[in-house]
């Protein structure tokens, strides 16, 4: 039975070849792009979950009202495991994260990401799979260090790294006791090296805001219980104490504890950003696609339900039930489907690599969970399948055997209302692509060519130590200097275009009012660096009150936010600082730090730490003369041997930082225009097919229309004006959900470029013509070609 | 065999019943070769379709072999149409897709016979209809009495008791027809009961009896 059922199918698929193929293929894409977002689901899905064992891990932090505190005091790691009877261990640790630390090994000196130092608990806690080395003991030792399996490759080779000395930033020694696994999945927290943290015991006090607490359950428990608990052992043992002590503000404002199981941290964590948000959208997104693929299907089927019908009818008279009939339609789209489906895997395997370059993205398809993925495409298969098939398999499978035998079937009327629904369902889709991309790109476009405020090209950025940022400035300025090639030399605590800035703001004292503005500190050179043009007053200079903190420069944002006609001469202080007031001696023009999805921030500019705020961090900025700038690189790496002999040069450029900024915006546009072009070219490849069907069933009315005088124009009308009416109300209806989502994406941007009504009515012609030349291919050849050659077939 | 009992069937049109089967009754009996003539629209197919359980009526009843298919629900009437009734069409309705072996197969397919089975019984009867040479050919590699022979032997290959034929020669010339004609007189003598429809008295003549319609009743039996 089914041999007979997949041999009439495959005959069937071979006889309108065309059509066969804009079916399979229109599916397939839509299914490509749909599993290259499942692979990318799946992903981000995967974060920690490389041991089952972290589903009893969890992270502390801290909030205050809403404030978000994950940095936590040193000690409540410690509190915690000893106060609550179900944590197993809890760990203390500091991680550097993407922060790139110099590692060296003998003469071999390299720059990685991923260290941490932690107490000696980290093992208990995190279940990693020890290479080498003894999970009970290996950070007993002070100045121990485990390292990844991948680092041991790098720095050691082939050999036997227990026992070598690693030095981390030229400064801490340590001796390798263990070598990790790294884990299969991707980690909120990818871990390289941990050092048994040499500073423990000095730094081991309350006021010491700067560790992460993780813990581990023996048993695991609901969150919200484990959370009350936790909480009430902080409120005993510290919120009570520190009110004894006349330390605690308000009574019952205080600060709580909160948990994240690990798993969770990546994209659901309780308070955090997350990248699930954007990919749960494109999910969407693709599943859309995928439908539109699937209406392909099925419009197609209806519109070739009349040379089925004779089918139906006669196999009903051999004795076939609706059952079987329905069983051998869907059996036959089941075939087309998993064709679709091969093609699709096919698409994904070999553009694979090209998504994962250009999108920068780490995808795998023989990934570890194949087995998953395997059962995830069945699912698809089945649901497309069903979505596609059961109409057609329901509407063919009712026909009268003999009222169709007898030649009356009408003409698929009764799935003609459906067909518009898809069709219209399906150009929805479309413009509402059309509309995305225009308006992403339009945004891109006023980001790329808004005035940030200042020059950053040919501005470099230099990664110093401290010790080469503050004491050793002048000098290493003066050393850089006498290289010809560079203009000028300036430093900076918040550096543009860094991915992560200081955004902070703090509290200034104005005329008796508090005004919160961020504090940025320079050296002299750093708007001439930057080439920032000056609105008032003057820029600093080598006077001592400019050099000593007594003086400042602020933005425009911050001259409106003091809310004064001249804010030249003004006189402000750090917030709660008696060393000394600030005068305001000019005003810059405001320079754009963080990407325009931030509004600017009010900043104060100093020179030096002399007025209470100690700020440090940022980089050394470096501007260059446009010719030479390679020569001019090479002979500052070469002069940066002398000034930080034990660290090889880090810099990048101000200008590629920035694209960098832009780059998941520049990624949302590239999937946004390859989802985009899909969608089009499957609805497109529907109609077309349509309407090749609806010239065939009306072939002998055309020529018979002819005959009778009619021409191309009025024949053209004819076919095309039906879909043209829904491809309309399509547009209609997806200008003002396409219009809603864009500006709920806009609303990410502080500074948003603004779409006008005629670019929507633009978008909405766009998509008419499309479907417009798309129906007259075809209906312009049917109604030229010659009357008698259609009339005669009769 | 079969007993009609004032059977009515009617369409709507323009708020008026106009009547395709009016108060027919009709007594067929096991074995009989019955041609059921009459003008076209005189509710020659109307009547085959009722017969065969395909089309429905709007009163009157309908016993086959004692069974009151009045009563009965759709699946059980497909049933004992499966079972029993093997259909052959004016324009042969065979399947375009399938070779012609697997046209006469089909039948069986449904029926769930064993493919060992089906291969024998298939074998017969294309040997039997002398068309072994043509069971790997398409429907329209074949001309039209050709095609007319598959329908009958894709009709029965299910071994029915029944064979109803409507106007099974309407297409063919009449060498081919004759040949039809004494196909179903040997297929009678060999015990299947046959209603035929047909506008050819010559036709009619192979039968061993004639009804005549006129407007959806029986004018001469």
């Amino acid at each position: 039975m089914l041999k007979n059922y997949f041999k009439i199918a495959l005959r069937s698929l071979g006889k309108g070849k065309t059509y066969t193929t804009i079916n399979i293929l229109g599916l397939a894409a839509g299914m490509a792009s749909f599993i290259i977002v499942l692979l990318a689901l799946n992903y981000e899905l995967s974060y920690d979950t490389w041991d089952p064992k972290l589903e009893q891990v969890y992270k502390v932090s801290m909030r205050f009202q809403d404030e978000i505190q994950e940095a936590t005091p040193a000690p409540l790691a410690s509190l915690l495991a000893e106060k609550h009877p179900n944590i197993e261990a809890a760990t203390s640790m500091q991680g550097t994260g993407d922060y790139e630390v110099l590692i060296s090994s003998g003469q071999k000196s390299i720059y990685q990401k991923g260290f941490a130092s932690s107490d000696s608990l980290f093992l208990e806690v995190f279940p990693y799979q020890l290479i080498h080395g003894d999970r009970a003991t290996a950070l007993n030792v002070p100045n121990s260090v485990i390292i990844s399996e991948e680092l041991a490759k790098t720095l050691f080779g082939d050999s036997n790294p227990m026992g070598e000395t690693i030095k981390v930033f030229n400064a801490v020694e340590g001796v390798v006791t263990g070598v990790i696994k790294v884990p299969e999945t991707p980690s909120h927290r990818n871990v390289h090296l941990v050092m048994r943290d040499p500073y423990e015991q000095q730094n081991f006090f309350w006021n010491n805001h700067s560790y992460d607490t993780y813990i581990k359950l023996k048993e695991p428990v609901a969150e919200a219980d484990l959370e009350e608990d936790l909480n009430t052992i902080y409120f005993e043992e510290r919120i009570k104490s520190d009110k004894q002590q006349g330390q605690a503000s308000g009574s019952s404002n205080h600060t709580v504890l909160f948990t994240d199981v690990v798993p969770n941290i990546q994209n659901f964590s309780k308070y955090g950003n997350s990248n699930i948000k954007t990919i749960s959208i494109l999910f969407i997104l693709a599943i859309l696609l995928l439908f539109t693929g699937a209406i392909n299907f099925s419009n197609l089927t209806i519109a070739k339900s009349i040379s089925r019908a004779k089918e139906v009818g006669i196999r009903k008279t051999l004795g076939s039930g609706r059952r079987n009939l329905i069983f051998q339609f869907m059996s036959e789209t089941a075939l087309q489907c998993s064709i679709s489906l091969i093609i699709a895997l096919i698409i994904v395997i070999i553009s694979l690599p090209f998504i994962n370059t250009s999108l920068n993205l780490d995808l795998n398809f023989w990934g570890q969970n194949s087995a998953e993925l395997l059962l995830q495409l069945g699912i698809c298969l089945a649901v497309i399948t069903f979505l596609s098939g059961i109409y057609p398999s329901l509407y063919l499978s009712r026909l009268n055997p003999v009222k169709v035998l007898k030649g009356d079937i009408s003409g698929g009327k009764k799935g003609l209302g459906l067909r518009n629904v898809l069709l219209t369902f399906q150009f929805i889709v479309t413009a509402f692509f059309i509309v995305a991309i225009f308006g992403v790109n339009k945004q891109l476009d006023y980001l790329q060519n808004s005035d940030k405020g200042f020059v950053d090209e040919q501005v470099l950025r230099i990664e110093a130590t401290q010790a080469t940022r503050e004491q050793g400035f002048a000098q290493t300025r003066r050393s850089l200097l006498s290289i010809p090639g560079v203009r000028s030399v300036a430093k900076t605590t918040t550096v543009p275009g860094d991915k992560i800035a200081d955004s902070s703001t703090v509290n200034f004292n104005y005329k008796g009012d508090q005004i919160r503005m961020g504090s940025v500190k320079v050296s002299t050179d750093y708007f001439e660096t930057l080439q920032v043009p000056l609105v008032e007053g003057r820029f600093f200079n080598e006077s001592y009150a400019d050099q000593n903190t007594r003086n400042a420069i602020i933005n425009e944002t911050a001259a409106r936010k003091l809310n004064v006609t001249n804010p030249i001469g003004e006189t402000i202080s750090f917030g709660g600082c008696d060393e000394g007031d600030v005068q305001i001696v000019g005003v810059v023009k405001d320079i754009n730090v963080h990407g325009f999805e931030f509004a600017i921030k009010p900043a104060v500019y100093t020179i030096e730490n002399k007025a209470c705020m100690y700020q440090s961090g940022g980089a050394i900025l470096v501007k260059l003369k446009s010719d030479q700038v390679q020569a001019t690189i090479t002979a500052i790496g070469e002069q940066w041997k002398s000034i930080e002999p034990n660290f090889p040069i880090r810099y990048s450029f101000i200008d590629a930082n920035f694209q960098q900024l832009f780059s998941t915006y520049y990624r949302l546009q590239k999937i946004l225009t390859f989802f985009g072009s899909i969608a089009i070219l499957i609805s497109i490849m529907g109609l077309f097919a349509l309407t090749a069907f609806i010239i065939k069933q009306r072939n002998k009315e055309i020529g018979i229309r002819k005959v009778l005088g009619a021409n191309v124009k009025t024949i053209t009308a004819l076919i095309g004006k039906d879909f043209l009416v829904l491809v309309c109300i399509a547009s209609l209806i997806s200008i003002p959900i396409s219009a809603w989502a864009l500006n709920k994406w806009l609303n990410d941007f502080a500074y948003q470029t603004s779409i006008e009504w005629w670019a929507y009515a633009g978008v909405t012609i766009v998509v008419i013509l499309l479907a417009l030349i798309t129906v007259s291919i075809q209906t312009v050849h049917a109604a030229a070609s010659k009357p008698v050659k259609s009339l005669r077939t009769e | 065999m079969i007993q009609l009992d004032h059977i009515y069937k009617w369409v709507k049109s323009g708020g008026r019943r106009v009547f395709l089967l009016n108060d027919l009754s009709l007594h067929i009996e096991k074995g009989e070769f019955l041609s059921i003539m009459g003008t076209s629209g005189s509710g020659k197919s109307t009547l085959l379709n009722v017969v065969a359980m395909l089309d429905g009526f709007d009163e009157g009843e309908y016993y086959f072999e004692g069974e009151a298919i009045h009563d009965l629900k759709a699946k059980k009437r497909t049933s004992i149409f499966n079972e029993n009734i093997g259909f052959i069409f004016q324009a042969y309705h065979l399947l375009d897709e399938l070779t012609v072996y697997e046209n006469i197969e089909t039948p069986l397919l449904y029926k769930k016979v064993k493919s060992s089975e089906r291969k024998a019984l298939v074998a017969d009867i294309l040997d039997k209809f002398n068309i072994v040479g043509k069971k790997d050919l398409f429907p329209h590699q074949l001309s039209g009495g050709q095609q007319q022979l598959v329908g009958i032997a894709r009709a029965l290959i299910i071994k029915p008791k029944l064979i109803l034929a409507d106007e099974p020669t309407g297409n063919l010339n009449s060498t081919q027809s004759d040949e039809i004609m004494k196909l179903f007189k040997e297929l009678n003598e060999e015990g299947v009961t046959i209603i035929q429809a047909t506008h050819s008295e010559n036709n009619a003549a192979y039968g061993s009896r004639t009804i005549k319609l006129l407007d959806g009743s029986i004018s001469k039996n």
